[in-house]
């Protein structure tokens, strides 16, 4: 049993590494691709295979491949961070308070979800890119908006499993005030399983993200975005397949690494406290 | 009865409160209840599950609201009651739940689950929580290294004292106990009866012992209502019970309870 336990911290541990040395990758880019500049064009280095100067190769501009794809990180990693925190502030919130009070709460905040639900988020964004141009801080918005129902749904649906509990009833006879009980009985019954939906989403929300780049919803050039280099790289797929390789591999890689970090999270937020 | 010398806290006045169940039928959980408890006197509550008690104590406690009549706390209607003038209320109506693994916060200690209704209503500061939590674990008799415990590493019985140690802590007039023993062995029984006896006495409380037991609640009630389908069908003096029982349901009561000295009728 213990055993089982400490290999449970170790598997975290190491994803946990991992997505540190990834962000720490983003931010110190500038010391990693040694000067090398994302966006200068070179045009006479153009599509270069990789060698031991170019490690990833350039692209049709004559950019290194490498750097763009280290300073990527910088881009995805934030936007993708982003979404998360915006919908899992927005949703849990949203969800407590649909759960606990009920009533008209309930139904306006459920009912606004199921509106949102109803929406394909690629269309959404597509649609805020029609209106307001095509962003990565829109991609953002557009993500986020369709994307906190789950939370909300999660929040709200653990908090009505313990909102008319003996123990939380019994707050309320002590004399609790309505802000103490949503924050000391209601948040910490529905945190654990939230920040695990949290952690394992990152991956996901990459995935929407560089998706929606990929189509020109996201990301604009020249920004080095994995998405949009995966589809700026789409025409030169057969001469210059490290075009493609590259990205599609950080994007693989990092996607993995947090999903087996939320995975792992799971494992290690499950265990009961003493 | 007289009650003329003895002091009135609470009433409750022709408590009604429905339900709409799911197939829209009503359902009457408490109909016309009247009952008045009295200073440093116990009412105890006796009926079979689902007659209406534990509705009836939630109303007591304000966690439910009756539709009809009125729940009077020294001559005030506190049913009408909003807000923070609500939440002052509850300083003088506490409550011990039935089961008591389910009635703590499962992350809290003993000491946080004790002191919260003193810090609620700012009776001591943060500071003093070790001494009062100290203190109410004496009254209920546990060992003070407790207040460091979970109370998922107790026993029935010890969570059970550390429920009353936290209804104990604003000192209220009422204490309400819904089937507050029931969960527990009959040996640890008997000792959380002699507990809650005790601390009646010393603090002059007027407690609201609802059991589906008869006999355990005429062991130490000074007045007992048999309650029935939501409705108080007897309400008698606790030494008269045996003798002036009249209602064919509450001398059914009587004598459905097991007996040590009766002869063991079933096996014969």
């Amino acid at each position: 049993m213990k055993r089982f336990k400490a290999t449970k911290y170790a598997v975290f541990l190491t994803f946990a590494v991992c997505a540190i040395l990834i962000i720490l990758a983003a931010v110190f880019a500038p010391v990693l691709c040694a000067g090398k500049s994302p966006v200068d064009a070179e045009l006479a280095d153009a599509l270069l295979p990789p060698d031991s100067h170019h490690w990833f190769g350039t692209d049709q501009l004559g950019r290194d491949v490498f750097a763009r794809v280290i300073y990527g990180a910088r881009i995805t990693l934030s936007a993708a961070l982003a979404v998360v925190a915006i919908i899992f502030v927005l949703g849990t919130l949203l969800g407590i308070l649909a759960g606990y009070f009920g009533g008209i709460m309930d139904a306006v905040i459920m009912r606004f979800s199921d509106m949102m639900v109803s929406f394909p988020g690629m269309v959404l964004a597509i649609a805020v890119a029609g209106i307001s141009g095509a962003s990565i801080k829109n991609a953002v918005i557009a993500v986020s908006f369709v994307s906190w129902t789950k939370y909300a749904r999660l929040a709200r649906s653990l908090v009505a499993k313990i909102r008319h509990s003996d123990y939380v009833q019994a707050a309320v006879v002590a004399g609790s005030r309505q802000w103490y009980i949503l924050t000391r009985y209601m948040l910490p019954a529905v945190l654990p399983t939230l920040v695990v939906t949290a952690a394992t989403d990152i991956g996901s929300m990459i995935l929407e993200l560089a998706g929606l780049s990929f189509l020109g919803f996201g990301a604009q050039p020249p920004a080095p975005e994995w998405g949009l280099m995966l589809n700026e790289g789409r025409p030169h797929m057969q001469t210059a397949s490290w075009l493609m390789v590259f990205p599609g591999l950080a994007i693989f890689l990092v996607v993995l690494v947090f999903n087996f970090l939320g995975d792992s999270l799971r494992d290690v937020l499950d265990v009961r406290k003493e | 009865m007289s009650h003329e010398k003895e002091e009135v806290i609470m009433e409750a006045k022709h408590v009604t409160r429905r339900f709409l169940s799911s197939d829209k039928e009503v359902f009457t959980a408490c109909s016309d209840v009247s009952l008045t408890l009295y200073k440093g006197k116990t009412l105890g509550i006796a009926g079979e599950s689902g007659c209406g008690k534990s509705t009836f104590l939630r109303m007591l406690t304000l966690l439910d609201t009756p539709d009809k009549g009125e729940i009077l706390y020294r001559g005030q209607d506190i049913t009408k009651l909003k807000g923070e003038k609500r939440r002052q209320i509850r300083q003088h109506i506490q409550m011990v739940f039935q089961d008591p693994s389910a009635s703590f916060h499962p992350k809290m200690k003993v000491r946080d689950i004790i002191c919260e209704p003193l810090l609620n209503f700012k009776r001591i500061s943060p500071k003093e929580k070790e001494e009062a939590a100290r203190k109410l674990l004496e009254m209920v008799e546990l060992p003070e290294d407790f207040s460091g415990r979970y109370p998922h590493s107790m026993s029935g019985g010890q969570k059970q004292r550390v429920a009353i140690a936290r209804a104990i802590a604003l000192e209220p007039e009422v204490i309400v106990m819904d089937e507050a023993t029931s969960a527990l062995d009959v040996s640890v029984q008997k000792n959380m009866i002699e507990l809650i006896v005790r601390l009646q006495k010393e603090k002059q409380t007027a407690i609201v012992f609802v059991a589906h037991d008869l006999a355990l609640v005429q062991s130490f009630a000074h007045e007992i209502a048999v309650m029935r389908q939501g409705e108080i069908v007897e309400k008698l003096p606790a030494e008269k019970l045996v003798s002036d029982a009249k209602h064919p349901y509450t001398r059914m009561l009587l004598e459905s309870g097991f007996s040590l000295s009766g002869s063991p009728e079933i096996v014969s």
